[in-house]
């Protein structure tokens, strides 16, 4: 059991943020704390992808002298998977982050529970 | 009992939204009266959707936790994701990318049509924060405007910023174009320049930036970047792709990483620039 737990404590790590992260998402009525529980999913899923590139013993995939010989380096694909991840996850940062800016600039409020209410107010 | 009463809750809730006069018909009259019913429900509804969101989270963490006890092992050599597509990314990456980076040279040739798309999506989304945070509004730019005055620059940021700009320019700079070669590339290189130029900015005052950094500069810059870099990826397309020459490859990989480093430059500064004061 224990051996299990260390050799997957990346993957262990990713699982307990990944879930951090979703539990705030759903629990915390502040906007700019959901944005924060999405990154914080999002860097779980970068950990993932980053830890299961890895190989035991081996460097970044950058030739030096050793050539062109693949024993050498560890799995470049998972990296290159990581920065597409990272950039749609700032520009969706970005955008959130803008949309509720006006939010906040229309209905002077970024609670779930008040925006609601408001909601509520104005159907009336 | 609880489902019944939640479903109610979530109709109302969106018959709110959509349609004002189709509620008005249904619910004016019993909404009345049961105001307080309803904020009972409300409370009601928050407490279940608690309980449910620990719930479904703790479900999550089970689930996963089973499912890592399959998963090969951390840093083996005989994982499933390390097959031939390594090899033959790894092993000819040089000769035919001519890039020693070989996630460079990964992303900007084998993959390039997928770092165009991160391109446009950057490109994307700083048209959104563009329309979305834009000062149209005669109020809000003469707030900008006031604001901008009052805020002078720190004293310990401004000597320090004024030590270290050159420095993350040039640091910058040496990552965008040595990104074939050494660890680095268009997306980290185009970061750090576009924070020397956010530090310009809160050095110098956005006056001194915007001397060189125009809208219509910033316009030209994230534009030609995403066009150089569709020219340049059909040009190595057409000019047979993995069958094209060493050389050419290699400034091929350059220059596209240099386009690259432009969008996210511009992107970077554009987000400072609209967050702070709501225009260039």
């Amino acid at each position: 059991m224990l051996e299990l737990i260390v050799d997957n404590r990346y993957t262990l790590t990713a699982v307990i943020l990944f879930v951090v992260g979703l539990g705030n998402m759903m629990l915390h009525p502040n906007l700019i704390k959901k944005v924060v529980a999405f990154n914080i999913m999002d860097a779980a899923t970068f950990l993932l992808l980053a830890s299961r590139g890895f190989i035991e013993g081996r460097t970044a995939a950058i030739l030096t002298d050793g050539g062109a010989n693949v024993a050498l380096y560890v799995n470049p694909i998972p990296a290159g998977l990581v920065l597409t991840g990272i950039v749609v996850s700032v520009s969706v940062s970005a955008f959130s982050l803008a949309l509720i800016q006006r939010i906040y600039g229309s209905y002077g409020t970024i609670d779930m529970n008040e925006l609601l209410e408001i909601m509520k107010k104005k159907g009336e | 009992m609880i489902d019944k009463s939640f479903l109610r809750w979530l109709d109302g809730e969106e018959g709110y939204g959509l349609n004002t006069e189709l509620k008005d018909n249904k619910v004016n009259s019993p909404a009345k009266k049961s105001k307080a019913d309803e904020k009972e429900q409300l409370s009601r509804f928050n407490k279940i959707y608690g309980g449910l969101a620990v719930a479904i989270s703790v479900l999550m963490v089970v689930i996963l936790c089973v499912s890592i006890i399959t998963f090969p092992t951390y840093g083996s050599v005989s994982n499933p994701a390390n097959n031939e597509v390594v090899e033959r990314y790894v092993g000819s990456a040089h000769d035919e990318t001519g890039a020693e980076n070989v996630i460079a040279g990964m992303i900007l040739n084998y993959r390039g049509f997928d770092t165009f798309g991160e391109s446009c999506v950057l490109f994307l989304a700083v048209c959104c924060v563009m329309q979305l945070l834009w000062a149209t509004d005669d109020k809000i730019k003469a707030e900008g405007e006031k604001s901008k005055r009052e805020a002078k620059p720190d004293l310990i940021l401004s000597t320090c910023g004024k030590l270290i700009v050159p420095f993350v320019l040039v640091f910058g700079i040496c990552i965008l174009f040595n990104g074939h070669i050494s660890p680095g590339g268009g997306f980290s290189g185009g970061s750090v320049l576009g924070a020397s130029v956010i530090l310009f900015a809160v050095t110098y005052g956005s006056k001194a930036t915007g001397r060189f950094f125009t809208k219509r500069v910033f316009n030209i810059i994230r534009i030609s970047g995403l066009m150089i870099y569709a020219i340049m990826f059909g040009v190595y397309i057409y000019q047979g792709a993995n069958g094209i020459q060493s050389d050419l490859a290699h400034y091929i990989v350059l220059v596209i990483d240099l386009a690259v480093g432009l969008v996210v430059m511009s992107t970077m500064y554009g987000f400072y620039s609209f967050y702070t004061k709501g225009d260039l």
